[in-house]
């Protein structure tokens, strides 16, 4: 079974948490249950035991002053001492079960003796005092025993619980590296498939880029070759040879605006840095465009405000930008229509120009590809295909950005975004 | 003149003599052992006996059957028997009764059981029911308190229950009280151990087991066949245990003549009242 590099962080993460739970889980149950268990057995063996050395003390003093209160204090103290070994009982039942048929005997013994000092049958009392008095000791060095074996095992306990949170600081430790490494080398493998799938694509870019100029060049080319095989073949000055010159002289001209674009493609970010009114850049583009096309069919309407935000750049590029934009607009409404152009502010750092057309539209399944470099829907019109990809390269240049929406049949719209100039 | 004097010396050699022999034919003192319920009692009238006629008064416990013993052999003068005279005692010894007491079945305060039928006590003192789910109460096993033979409290518990002492068990068609029982001698001590011990039961003077509950003792009476241990029940003759509080000797001379008078009288009384018994006269003391 493959697991995805998610699940390779997700899962020891999870491990890792899982044991964390478990350990403090562990901890916590074996302080919470065990030593506690340990640390109120022992509370109670010697609240037992000190009630039996006032038992003890009660009577003998019962012995002396001849008074029947003791016989009520003995019975209320006993009663505290079987509270206590109920409560044993719930711990070490064997314990608590051994202690109270000692506790039992010695009581019934205790309590007989006292009697019969308080009938005066001194002589048998004496017998009996001897005889109470060893099983006092009997039973105090039990319960001795028993509070010392709690010692014995609190210390135990302790020892457990610093050996397994010394080994869980290991096993923790070991597995946070583990998960470190398996990170590292996670990322790595990364970062060597991104760089492998950027030298690709930049492969495939390069391979498009080739064919794109191969077949653009390529048409002129066969022009130029056509035009001259025509001139070597009737080089007198007949008719037609002169638009067989011109029909090179506008290949040539094709071939050479391709190469322009090509350059103005590749070149890197804008260069230039100064403070641009970009209103007076677009209406500069607007202006050339006017030079370059036909416009009486289109109307063009402003929508934006004459304080439009500055930008910083380059502005014979961002010129050059819009003046693609614009052209693609124009060219996407043949029979005429309108242009739609509006500025927006969108926060506090930038700004938008939007180029809205009322052409065609641009396909569903072709609007991820109309920025790709010598992607056209005029092909049959001369478009090289470049206009739309060198505008995105301007303005990203220009740490912009450049965002086309259309909708087939009801028109495309082209939003550029930049940076206001502060 | 000389025969006047020897008169007079002889005769007051022979009142001297008369006036020992009255204070305590055994020492100078008056000398009473027997029943541990009516020793508490014999001791404050001795204290009151002391105060009025300024002559010791030594008191000893061990039963009732020592009581009668003592008095039988000169060891004593007064024999203290919480019960009543036998036929055959009465022979030898003369007595008056002081007051009247019961016989009550304790348990300790913490249980929940609080009556008690005949055939459920014997059921208990005969080993058969040995825990105490057996009579509703809780998971608790029993702890049998009984009497050391020569107790008047053993004698009137076998009398009710039919069961005897495991000694001469043979004499009864009850069967005998559980050897796993513990016995001992005195109220007090029964009182001792069953208010110490949760699961045990026993039974001693009513008028002991009411002093002691008086003083905190973590003690419960349980009602005998549906009818409570009160002072009330035992004089109207309800409660099915009761028994006479007898001074017994065999000559009623003087000393014994007055601490019987001491007994009898409003203070003497009020004592036995005090310590929860019922006074010799319908339950008056005066």
């Amino acid at each position: 079974m493959r697991l995805s590099e998610k699940s390779k962080i997700v899962l020891p993460i999870l491990l890792i948490a899982v044991f964390v739970f478990a350990t403090f889980g562990l901890i916590y149950r074996f302080q919470n249950h065990e030593m506690a268990r340990i640390v109120e057995a022992e509370r109670l063996l010697d609240q037992i035991s000190e009630g039996m050395f006032e038992i003890n003390r009660t009577i003998q003093s019962g012995i002396l002053t001849l008074d029947e209160k003791y016989a009520v204090q003995s019975a209320q103290r006993s009663l505290r001492i079987f509270d206590k070994l109920s409560a044993l009982e719930n711990l070490h039942s064997a314990e608590a079960a051994a202690i109270r048929r000692m506790y039992l005997a010695y009581y019934v013994k205790l309590v007989s003796i006292n009697s019969i000092f308080l009938e005066k049958r001194l002589d048998e009392g004496r017998t009996r005092l001897a005889d109470l008095d060893m099983s006092f000791s009997r039973i105090s060095a039990e319960m001795k025993r028993m509070i010392d074996l709690r010692t014995v095992q609190y210390g135990k306990a302790v020892s457990s619980i610093n050996v397994f949170m010394a080994v869980t600081s290991v096993i923790f430790t070991a597995m946070i590296t583990l998960i470190a490494g398996l990170f590292m080398r996670s990322s790595r493998k990364r970062k060597e498939a991104e760089r492998s799938l950027i030298a690709s694509e930049k492969m495939a870019a390069l391979g498009a880029l080739s064919a794109g100029v191969a077949h653009e060049i390529k048409n002129p080319l066969t022009i130029i070759l056509h035009g001259i095989e025509r001139l070597e073949a009737s080089p007198s000055d007949g008719f037609g040879r002169q638009d067989i010159m011109n029909g090179i002289k506008q290949a040539v001209l094709r071939a050479d605006g391709i190469i322009k674009g090509l350059l103005s493609f590749t070149q890197g970010p804008a260069s230039g840095r100064e403070k641009l009114e970009v209103l007076a850049v677009l209406e500069e583009a607007l202006r050339i465009l006017g030079q370059q096309r036909e416009l009486r069919h289109i109307r063009i309407e402003r929508g934006c405000l004459p304080e439009a935000p500055e930008a910083r750049g380059d502005g014979a590029q961002i010129r050059q930008a819009f003046l693609n934009i614009l052209v693609n607009a124009v060219e996407a409404m043949p029979g005429g229509g309108i242009l739609r152009i509006f500025c927006e502010k969108m926060n506090a750092n930038s700004f938008s120009i939007t180029f809205a057309d009322t052409g065609a539209g641009i396909p569903d399944a072709d609007i991820g590809k109309v920025l790709d470099p010598f992607y056209s829907l005029k092909r049959k019109t001369g478009n090289t295909g470049l206009g739309l990809s060198i505008a995105r390269g301007i303005i990203e240049g220009h740490g912009g950005m450049l965002k086309i929406e259309s909708a087939p049949g009801e028109g495309t719209r082209v939003t550029v975004q930049l940076s206001i100039s502060v | 003149m000389k025969i006047c004097f020897a008169l007079t010396i002889l005769s007051l050699v022979i009142a001297g003599a008369a006036s020992a022999a009255d204070i305590n034919p055994v020492s100078h003192g008056l000398e009473i052992a027997g029943s541990s319920t009516v020793q508490p009692l014999a001791e404050l009238v001795g204290e009151l006996y002391h105060k009025k006629y300024g002559a010791p008064v030594r008191i000893k416990g061990g039963g009732t059957m020592a009581g009668i013993e003592s008095v039988l052999s000169g060891a004593a003068d007064i024999g203290l028997v919480s019960r009543a005279l036998k036929d055959s005692e009465k022979a030898g010894l003369d007595y008056a009764t002081i007051g009247h007491d019961a016989v009550v079945i304790i348990v300790n305060s913490g249980n929940p059981v609080s009556e008690m039928r005949r055939d459920q006590l014997v059921a208990l003192f005969s080993g058969t029911a040995r825990n105490w789910k057996e009579l509703g109460g809780r998971d608790e096993t029993v702890l049998l308190i009984s009497k050391l033979p020569g107790r008047s409290t053993l004698e009137l518990f076998e009398e009710y229950t039919a069961l005897r002492h495991p000694s001469r068990a043979g004499k009864s068609p009850g069967g005998p009280i559980s050897k796993s029982a513990y016995e001992i001698g005195s109220n007090l001590e029964s009182a001792t151990l069953v208010g110490g011990l949760p699961g045990a039961v026993g039974y001693v003077s009513m008028g002991t087991a009411l002093s002691l509950i008086q003083e905190g003792m973590p003690l419960k009476i349980l009602s005998l066949d549906g009818i409570k241990g009160t002072r009330e029940n035992v004089i109207n003759g309800g409660y099915p245990v009761r028994r006479d509080l007898n001074l017994v000797f065999k000559k009623a001379n003087r000393k014994v003549k007055r601490f019987i008078g001491i007994f009898l009288e409003p203070e003497g009384q009020r004592i036995l009242m005090d310590h929860g018994f019922i006074p010799a006269k319908g339950g008056r003391a005066d």
